[in-house]
């Protein structure tokens, strides 16, 4: 019971509760709602009496038979101890209330001395009774304590001046150690910041602090401020960078898939090697390759919404790049636990192209950050004048033009070798040669800065090719993509050769230069074009002239169209038609059945044997 | 014509209203052609029988040479808003140091040389134009390469200097009167594209009086071009056809000591846009605020910076 304690405050009278009709009635109202008073008479207020009665009984009752039966062994002990603690508190509360009466029933009759009237109302009514009034006083005493006293008081106050001493020494000693523990720490915690100065990071002060600054001078606004990571001091002393902090483990990575036809041919991610000297440095390291790949996806993305009409669509957190119709460049954010459970991939054609997208996408960020700075760093422009915008950045249009020229270049470099193979079948003469510029990402140019690789990608795309048709007739055919403007995507340039003089006679038209903006396009009109020029060949073999016995034959052709007759007299003897149909396959056909047909395989009759057989009347042809 | 180049700006030559004009020199008959508003191309004809062309452009449309002058974006007039300080020799490392952390970006080593015109004769009055005799100087501005990039070109002769350069014609008006808090002045500025420059500046009735380099370092921030330079005089009976700069170690500074100045300007396009005025001298004071205890930025002297001519070349 030592260490109860009480308050002796006295305890808040429930006298003072204010019982007056205004204030019952607010709180009625307040307890039962506005509805307390309808239909409120005494027969009411009785019956709710009754039932209240009611209520309580059951309860009361149903309250006993746990007393008796459920109350365990352990309860019963407690509601014992807490009886007797009732009654000692009791005791003391007592004890307390006679002793302070006590004490003020002393200094009340001490005070009477003084000031009667005042101190005889504090005194309680038995001593009033008991006691006159002012018979005891109290005076100062004049003490001289004696030599055995005096020595021991001076020992008493040596022992509590040793022992404030030797505690105030404890004191000092352990601030002293804590000081020297709280430097040690400062020195391992300046050291390491040293270390990471020295290892070239930037340094900075931030909020009363200092920051290592791990992101990217050029970034676009929206990550500039956030490569800061404030250096806070360990309970080791040791650093830790609370921003990166905030997201390790959580670290996105820039992943890109290559689709072909729905299926992944290839999968990557940017592997980065690390040189880091600490663990912090490591630390530092993986957030600004988190702040670099996220930079990335959220450039692309921006970029991406303008390029729709390219078919580059965002949708599901990622950007989908569509090459041609089934071949599609995807590219996400993944975290790191996804990344591991990404397959090992096998280094196909297809994974070592979707890698090389992958760092090509890293190095276009870098040469942009490149062209901020430059654009920075030159004369601004006088205030007032337009400010050109940087943003969104040259990532995407560069890829994608890359991209679609190449898609673009196969397609037609396969057409073109589609139709030389055609004609070398038919036994003429057909040949081309293909240049593009500038090189492919196959065979990159050496000796060169990434910026002036770059430079060189971001002007308009251009292949050429040589074309040489039946006659021989020389095309160049010139397709140049850009999916900036002016071009908005590839166009095709078909430039005769300085001389086509045999086709000026039947296909004039094939002496402009022609522009075309879609591959169809230019199909149809290479088809034409080898129409054309074997059916110039049919003619030269054989044109239409006075033989020997003053007859006139050969081949002459229908007005400006496909079709030519062999004549002979006044009489025609065969009329052929030379069709290249769509799916390229050269026809020499007549009105009802087909006389050759060369689809690229050899070993067939050439066109000449052909030609020949139809010269001479009623011979089978094949 | 007068709408764009002012009248102040034309020489003696260029004050008749008819497009094509005949001065005449010492032996040598020179021919302006105004070919467009912002063309100017003069034709030079020798008693020899050579011709040679000059043609001076200020073009806005023009794509920006990277070799021309530093912070002249080919605009034909721009209002220039400065302040200025003088930093002493020992302390430029440390400003440069400061605005260099402060603008996220490294100096930019700059050299350029100016050469000064003034009239030989005072222009006719014409019309009822008031202050028809207050003549300007004019400058030959231009940026000179890095000495090493130079030497590297082995057969670069020493008296080609003058035309191998790109230079720049530019006027400076006189500082804006009044109480002001920065410095405000009109610029003009016209790019040689092509010719003989001396012989033009002598066909627009011009003589060379003067020659300088600045040397120091260029620092942008924003819409902020910062300046900390020093002036270096060419020795002696330097004229324009042997000014070749190099070894620069035969200038001399014109401030002993080494002082650099420290400009702070920024250039707005027009001069009655009171907006872009107010946003690029605010844009200023905060700067001058900014760096108060490193630099104490202030308006220039106008009288310091006056460039009418008082009197004429004989």
């Amino acid at each position: 019971m030592e260490n109860l304690q009480l308050s002796l405050r006295p305890q808040q009278s429930s006298e003072e509760a204010d019982n007056s009709l205004p204030s019952l009635l607010g709180r009625i109202h307040a307890q039962r709602g506005p509805e307390a008073f309808r239909e409120f008479t005494e027969e009411s207020l009785q019956a709710e009496i009754d039932g209240k009665d009611k209520e309580e009984l059951p309860d009361a009752e149903a309250a006993k038979p746990d007393d008796d039966f459920d109350i365990s062994e352990e309860v019963k002990m407690k509601r014992a101890k807490m009886e007797e603690g009732r009654i000692a508190i009791l005791t003391c509360i007592g004890s307390a209330i006679q002793e302070t009466q006590s004490s003020l029933d002393y200094i009340s009759l001490i005070l009477t001395q003084y000031q009667p009237e005042l101190a005889a109302a504090s005194l309680s009514q038995g001593v009033k009774g008991q006691i006159p009034l002012q018979c005891l006083s109290l005076d100062r005493v004049a003490y001289e304590p004696s030599q055995n006293e005096l020595s021991q008081h001076r020992v008493l106050s040596r022992t509590w001046k040793t022992e404030a001493l030797n505690t105030s020494a404890d004191l000092l000693r352990n601030a002293g150690q804590r000081i020297g523990r709280e430097a040690l720490k400062e020195k391992k915690f300046w050291g390491e910041v040293m270390g990471i100065k020295e290892r070239g990071w930037t340094i900075v002060q931030r909020r009363g602090g200092v920051a290592v600054k791990y992101g990217f001078t050029e970034a676009s606004p929206e990550f500039k401020n956030k490569g800061v990571g404030p250096l806070k001091r360990g309970e080791d002393g040791s650093i830790i960078v609370e921003e990166v902090n905030l997201f390790a483990g959580k670290e996105k990575h820039l992943r890109v898939r290559y689709l072909v036809g729905g299926a992944v041919k290839g999968s990557a991610i940017r592997q980065y090697t690390t040189d880091a000297s600490s663990a912090v440095e490591s630390e530092i390291l993986k957030a600004r390759d988190h702040l670099f790949e996220t930079e990335i996806f959220f450039e692309l993305m921006r970029e991406a919404r303008t390029l729709a009409s390219h078919d580059i669509h965002t949708a599901d957190d990622s950007i989908t790049i569509q090459i041609c119709r089934d071949k599609a460049i995807k590219i996400d954010l993944i975290s790191e636990s996804e990344m591991q459970e990404m397959e090992k991939p096998a280094s196909t054609p297809g994974q070592l192209f979707t890698e090389g997208i992958c760092h090509a996408l890293h190095i276009l960020l870098c040469y942009n950050h490149n062209r901020v700075l430059e654009r920075r760093s030159a004369a601004p422009v006088p205030l007032g004048l337009p400010k050109p915008s940087l943003y969104p950045l040259f990532i995407l249009r560069s890829l994608t033009t890359y991209l679609h020229h190449n898609e673009r270049t196969e397609n037609l470099s396969n057409y073109i070798s589609k139709i030389t193979s055609l004609c070398r079948s038919a036994g003429l003469i057909s040949n081309y040669t293909l240049s593009t510029k500038p090189p492919t990402l196959r065979n990159p140019p050496t000796n060169t800065t990434s910026t002036s690789i770059v430079n060189q990608f971001n002007n308009p795309f251009e292949t050429n090719v040589t074309l040489t048709l039946p006659g021989p007739y020389v095309f160049t055919i010139t397709m140049s993509t850009q999916i900036t403007p002016p071009l908005h995507g590839s166009i095709y340039k078909v430039t005769p050769s300085s001389s086509p003089s045999g086709l000026i006679s039947i296909a004039p038209s094939a002496l402009s230069v022609s522009t075309y903006t879609t591959f169809e396009d230019l199909q149809v009109y290479l088809r034409w074009l080898l129409e054309m020029s074997v059916l110039q060949e049919i003619l030269n073999k054989n044109p239409l002239r006075e033989t020997e016995g003053g007859l006139r034959a050969g081949w002459e052709q229908i007005g400006s169209s496909n079709e030519a007759v062999y004549m002979k007299g006044r009489r025609t003897e065969a009329t052929v038609k030379v069709v290249v149909e769509e799916d390229d396959v050269l026809l020499v056909r007549g009105e009802k059945r087909i006389f050759g047909r060369w689809d690229g395989e050899v070993g067939q009759p050439t066109m000449w044997e052909v030609v020949e057989r139809l010269q001479v009347p009623g011979k089978p042809v094949v | 014509m007068a709408g764009v180049i002012p009248r102040r700006f034309q020489g003696p030559s260029l004050a008749s209203p008819s497009p094509q004009t005949k001065a005449t020199s010492t032996n040598i008959h020179v021919h302006v052609h105004i070919a467009s508003p912002l063309t100017i191309i003069i034709t030079k004809k020798t008693p020899k029988g050579i011709i040679t062309t000059t043609r001076i452009s200020n073009d806005p449309n023009k794509p920006h040479d990277p070799r021309a002058q530093h912070g002249s974006h080919t605009r034909p007039t721009m209002q220039e808003l400065s302040l200025f300080a003088a930093v002493p020799h020992s302390r430029v490392p440390q400003v440069l140091r400061i605005l260099s952390t402060w603008t996220q970006m490294k100096p930019q080593p700059i050299l350029t040389h100016h050469l000064i015109y003034k009239p030989k004769r005072p222009r006719p009055p014409v019309g009822t134009v008031t202050n028809a005799q207050e003549m300007y100087h004019l400058q030959l501005v231009s940026t000179i390469d890095d000495e090493e990039e130079v030497k590297k070109e082995e057969d670069v002769k020493h008296d080609d200097y003058v035309n191998r350069q790109k230079w720049t014609l530019r006027f400076t008006d006189i500082p804006e009167g009044g109480r002001r808090n920065v410095t405000s002045r009109s610029v003009m500025m016209a790019e040689v594209e092509e010719g003989d420059v001396l012989a033009f500046m002598d066909a627009l009735g011009y003589v060379f009086v003067s020659s300088y380099l600045t040397s120091g370092h260029t620092l942008i921030h924003n819409d902020l071009t910062l300046s900390l330079t020093e002036l270096l005089l060419p020795p002696m009976g330097t004229s324009p056809h042997n000014c070749d700069p190099f070894p620069l170690t035969k200038h001399n500074r014109l401030e002993p000591s080494g002082t650099h100045v420290l400009q702070a300007s920024v250039n707005v396009a027009k001069n009655s846009d009171v907006d872009c005025l107010t946003a690029g001298s605010k844009s200023l004071e905060d700067f001058a605020r900014k760096v108060r205890g490193i630099v104490e930025l202030e308006p220039g002297d106008r009288l310091g910076l006056d460039t009418r001519s008082k009197e004429f070349a004989s």
